[in-house]
């Protein structure tokens, strides 16, 4: 009895301590993150006039949002948005998983490639932004490359034309961060235990059959964490847009994400750098957060489901 | 993507507005001396000779030195709003005309200077208007230019050439193609990566010829709008010289198509006259001038867009009024408009001023049939601007994927949001 009630006693001093230990990373959190944000959504139910808060409005910053002229950049963005996460989704996790799946069958070399493909995720977005701009221009490498394999003619203009100019961005994105899904994959692929390999290779499974049929499954975790951080990510986008293409999300907008957007409002535009509607961008950071918060709720929830456990 | 920055960017995300208020908490000011002005400009271009037009005036106060902070433009007015928010602002900033001006008034981060600086009824209208507040109509800045645009030429190339100053609309294009087989860019011009503002000057620059100087007016009254086939015809001109512009036009920016006309690479550039003092320091050699756009017509006379560009304003918070007010009449002052000129080879606010620079001259001599710059002094009050949709959409318009008639309905329709006429 005397022995059980020590460990409690115990138990609860160590509690103790531990609130104590959080405390200063808790205030720091409180004042620069929860007290910021807890501001700007209450901000986000007045209306304001230049920086300075005015009257309360109730939800007029947010019906605002939805209708003419803010409407059809609203959805223009979200489908921006959209589209770069599912662009990610093909084209930095799909081709991840590829190169961390053959990574992993040849062994040798593995740690020098990873490298490779992590050296851009070193970078800050900003320089990753600069340089493509830069290789990308008209007379540019790869204007000269591609002439000279023969799949361009003239002057290369993909930022510039609003055709190409998103999918040109994401694909720089993607590039910048290859190293992340390769590194992750191939933690994951380590960790499957190597017999689960042999047996599958026993059955008569080819190297793709044993990617989709038993690495895939098992490495759910991984894809789980990869799309919820890539999803939080690309609904986040802003820096390489706006290094590339400037705030506007130029040409024609056809590179304007929400953030973007919300740039615009509350620092202001191009064309009106100091004309703001603070009002309405705490109203779509609102619905940003929203929209984050639980999209990545379900997310997790849904690949918590589909864990295989061995 | 970065994970570790998660938390950063989802804070940057929701809470822009405020988390910069933490920032301009944080921002350091180093300490100084009472008799310190602290001067925030945009120019970076214009630093050396900010320093050496200031230092005259120290030499006569040395009481006062003058400290002059130069953020890139790009980041000023969010840097400044900031510090105006967190109270850490300078004791002058250097502010935006018209529309871009009023929401520092409405928030009273400024002073308004009728009686404090004097001099201000000795500068011509043209100037004070981007610096008057829009509710009580005083004046809450010094005026410092009022730039106007034309066509900058290369005079090497063009006598090289054989060319003259085209009279009409056809001889520019005859002296387009003319350059053209001799392999010469026509016109360096660009706007990519979010410089489209150059290609808003471009469409000023040609603008005035078709729709004239009363045409601006009319727009105010409500007479006209930007649907009026007189505007359409400005855009379309600006599209139709595609040809003759830098290779490659979708993909080249502003600072590429400067150099191109610098380098000597391209004889012509649609600019503003603030191009005038940095074409000079980026390459002393370069033989070049101004002109205005041709109309259709050798008799018709040429009008040139014209604006004020800015002013120097007295933060409310400013512990250093005194001084400050000293450093602003300096600055409203006929002494300073002179220095102005001869240093930046702008068009200073003040006209009594002797010009010695020839491109200058030139530039005071167009600005005499000048009409305002329409979408700058009658559209960028409230957002959406009437340069917000002509910047995003004028690329895709010069390549074609836009028709100018849609442009023109799509500028229009924004600013009927909130554009009301003057009866």
């Amino acid at each position: 009895m005397t022995k059980l009630r020590r460990t409690t006693s115990l138990q609860r001093t160590q509690q103790r301590m531990a609130v104590l230990f959080i405390l200063p990373a808790l205030a720091i959190y409180g004042l620069f993150v929860l007290y910021p944000l807890l501001l700007s959504l209450w901000g986000s139910f007045f209306t304001w006039k230049g920086l300075r808060m005015q009257e309360f409005a109730g939800l007029a910053n947010f019906s605002r949002l939805f209708v003419f002229p803010s409407g059809a950049r609203l959805y223009g963005a979200l489908w921006h948005n959209v589209a770069w996460f599912f662009g990610i989704m093909l084209l930095q996790n799909g081709l991840g998983l590829l190169f961390a799946w053959l990574l992993f069958l040849r062994g040798r070399g593995a740690a020098f490639f990873q490298s490779v493909f992590f050296f851009p995720a070193v970078l800050s977005p900003v320089i990753v932004g600069a340089l493509w701009r830069l290789l990308l221009a008209p007379g540019g490498i790869v204007e000269w490359a591609l002439n000279g394999l023969g799949l361009h003619q003239g002057s290369l203009t993909v930022l510039g034309n609003s055709h190409t100019a998103l999918g040109t961005l994401i694909a720089v994105d993607a590039w910048n961060w290859m190293g992340l899904p390769v590194l992750i994959y191939t933690a994951g692929l380590r960790q499957i235990s190597p017999q689960v390999f042999e047996a599958a290779k026993l059955d008569g499974a080819g190297n793709a059959r044993m990617l989709f049929s038993v690495a895939l499954p098992l490495l759910m975790p991984a894809l789980g964490t990869l799309t919820t951080l890539s999803f939080i990510n690309t609904f986040n986008q802003f820096d390489i847009v706006y290094v590339m293409q400037g705030v506007q999300g130029n040409p024609s907008y056809a590179t304007d994400t929400l953030v973007t957007y919300f740039y615009r409002l509350a620092f202001g535009a191009e064309g009106a750098v100091g004309i703001t509607d603070i009002g309405l961008a705490l109203a779509l950071g609102t619905m940003l957060f929203l929209v984050l918060s639980i999209g990545t709720l379900l997310m997790l929830r849904f690949f918590d489901k589909r864990t295989v456990e061995l | 993507m970065s994970m570790l920055s998660i938390h950063r960017r989802a804070a940057l995300g929701l809470i822009g507005g405020l988390a910069a208020v933490c920032a301009g908490a944080l921002s350091t000011l180093p300490a100084r001396a009472d008799s310190t002005v602290t001067l925030w400009s945009w120019r970076t271009e214009d630093e050396a000779a900010m320093h050496r037009i200031f230092e005259a005036f120290e030499k006569k106060n040395p009481g006062i030195k003058v400290d002059i902070q130069f953020t890139p433009d790009a980041d000023y007015q969010n840097r400044l709003s900031t510090a105006l928010r967190g109270g850490r602002g300078p004791d002058i900033a250097q502010l935006k005309a018209y529309g871009e001006l009023q929401p520092f008034i409405e928030g009273g981060y400024l002073d308004a200077l009728d009686d404090s600086v004097a001099e201000l009824k000795n500068m011509p209208d043209a100037a004070l208007g981007g610096a008057r507040g829009r509710a009580d109509g005083k004046l809450y800045g010094v005026p410092y230019s009022v730039p106007m645009m034309g066509v900058f030429y290369n005079e090497d190339i063009f006598a090289a050439q054989g060319i003259d100053i085209p009279k009409t609309y056809k001889d520019f294009v005859a002296a387009c193609e003319k350059l053209k087989a001799a392999g010469i860019t026509p016109i360096a011009n660009g706007g990519a990566n979010g410089s489209a503002w150059e290609l808003e000057i471009g469409v000023g620059v040609i603008g005035p010829t078709l729709y004239g100087p009363g045409f601006y007016d009319e727009m105010m009254s409500g007479k006209a709008t930007f649907e009026d086939p007189r505007y359409v015809a400005a855009l379309k001109r600006f599209a139709e010289l595609k040809p003759y512009y830098s290779d490659g036009f979708a993909g080249i920016d502003y600072t590429t198509a400067t150099q191109q006309f610098i380098g000597g690479k391209a004889a012509m550039f649609f600019g503003g006259s603030f191009e005038n003092g940095s074409f000079k320091s980026q390459n002393p050699k370069l033989k070049f001038s101004i002109f205005p756009f041709p109309a259709d017509d050798a008799s018709t006379k040429l009008y040139t867009s014209a604006f004020s560009d800015g002013s120097y304003g007295l933060v409310s918070e400013s512990q250093n009024k005194e001084a400050a007010i000293k450093v602003l009449n300096y600055m409203a002052s006929a002494e300073f408009a002179q220095a102005f000129a001869d240093e930046l080879g702008w068009p200073p606010a003040r006209t009594d001023v002797t010009v010695k620079d020839p491109v200058l001259a030139r530039m005071m001599e167009m600005a005499k049939n000048s009409t305002p710059y329409l979408t700058l002094v009658g559209f960028r009050w409230q957002t959406p601007t009437a340069s917000s949709v002509l910047q995003s959409e004028i690329i895709d318009m010069v390549e074609g994927n836009v028709a100018p008639e849609k442009l023109a309905a799509d500028m229009q329709a924004a600013v009927a949001t909130w554009f009301k006429p003057k009866q």
